[in-house]
């Protein structure tokens, strides 16, 4: 446990993963936040929450059949690297926080992802619902499953991790 | 720089964060993501600023660039009202660019600054997103 020197703190940055109250749309996604790391940084995600506050249909409606990936809950924030373009929960993906409905969900403070490869690591929040692949839909395929919802967090990057 | 921090010092060197989650950005437009005064004896350090190109949303077309320094699309730290000649900027060259973290940009002058995204292409519309933090010291 060494003091901290004015010279250590300044090489700690807090940056953001903030996207403010936004409608995501049935299946679309959006990136929030975006950050280039080198050697040698050490980057470390800690803390972040989904809140998603409205929803074009009851939530309870909602079937596996409506989701695109079946572990992804109604919306996920997947964390990428060297991400470009393309549906983020496809494989490859370094995190994912999950909202399984309306409400507040939050990344587990006990396990940060800790990263010092260098790369583009990417934040992405992706609506996972698609027009219900049900033989009996309970929500008419032709509604849009759409949320409102925002993120906060934040991401500990220190710049000389030795 | 080398002084251990006190808990009384610690309290006054914050982080200050801005974030410009992924925002349509129409051919030769910017918009402010941060602005912040700072007064005397104050100075911040800015060390995070990186943008990305997320879409191009007139395809097929070849960009009139405003400003070719600045790439298509740049985030900058400016003084002032003006949008011309940014203290420090990351323009977008590759998948996504940042400033040089291990290049301190230290601000002590009292004024102004803005976090600006900036489009400067004439006929290209575009999706960005950015994300920079700066510490504050008081």
């Amino acid at each position: 446990m060494a003091y901290l020197t004015e010279n250590v703190v300044s090489n700690v940055l807090d940056l953001p993963i903030a996207l403010s109250s936004t409608d995501l749309r049935m299946g679309d996604w959006l990136v929030v936040s975006v950050v280039r790391i080198v050697s040698p940084m050490r980057l470390t995600y800690r803390l972040c929450n989904i809140a998603i506050t409205a929803s074009t249909v009851d939530t309870a409606l909602i079937t596996s059949g409506n989701k695109i990936y079946g572990n992804n809950g109604l919306v996920y924030l997947a964390l990428r690297r060297n991400y470009i373009s393309g549906d983020p929960g496809a494989a490859g993906g370094l995190d994912n926080l999950v909202a399984y409905t309306l409400g507040v969900y939050s990344h587990d403070l006990a396990q940060p992802v800790v990263i010092i490869a260098a790369g583009v690591y990417s934040w992405v929040i992706a609506n996972n619902m698609q027009p219900s692949a049900d033989t009996t839909p309970v929500i008419p395929t032709s509604t849009s499953i759409d949320f409102r919802l925002s993120v906060t967090g934040s991401i500990r990057l220190e710049l000389d991790n030795s | 720089m080398n002084g251990f921090v006190t808990t009384n010092r610690f309290p006054r060197i914050l982080d200050v964060p801005f974030n410009f989650s992924q925002t349509e950005l129409k051919a030769g437009k910017n918009i402010i993501v941060s602005e912040f005064e700072l007064a005397i004896n104050q100075k911040f350090e800015l060390r995070m600023l990186a943008i990305s190109l997320i879409t191009i949303l007139t395809p097929g077309v070849v960009g009139l660039y405003l400003n070719t320094a600045m790439e298509i699309c740049s985030v900058g730290l400016y003084r002032g009202t003006m949008i011309c000649g940014p203290i420090a900027y990351a323009a977008f060259r590759e998948q996504a660019c940042s400033t040089n973290a291990f290049a301190r940009c230290v601000v002590a002058t009292p004024g102004i600054y803005k976090i600006i995204v900036s489009n400067n292409t004439s006929n290209l519309d575009i999706s960005v997103a950015a994300t920079g933090s700066f510490k504050f010291y008081y």
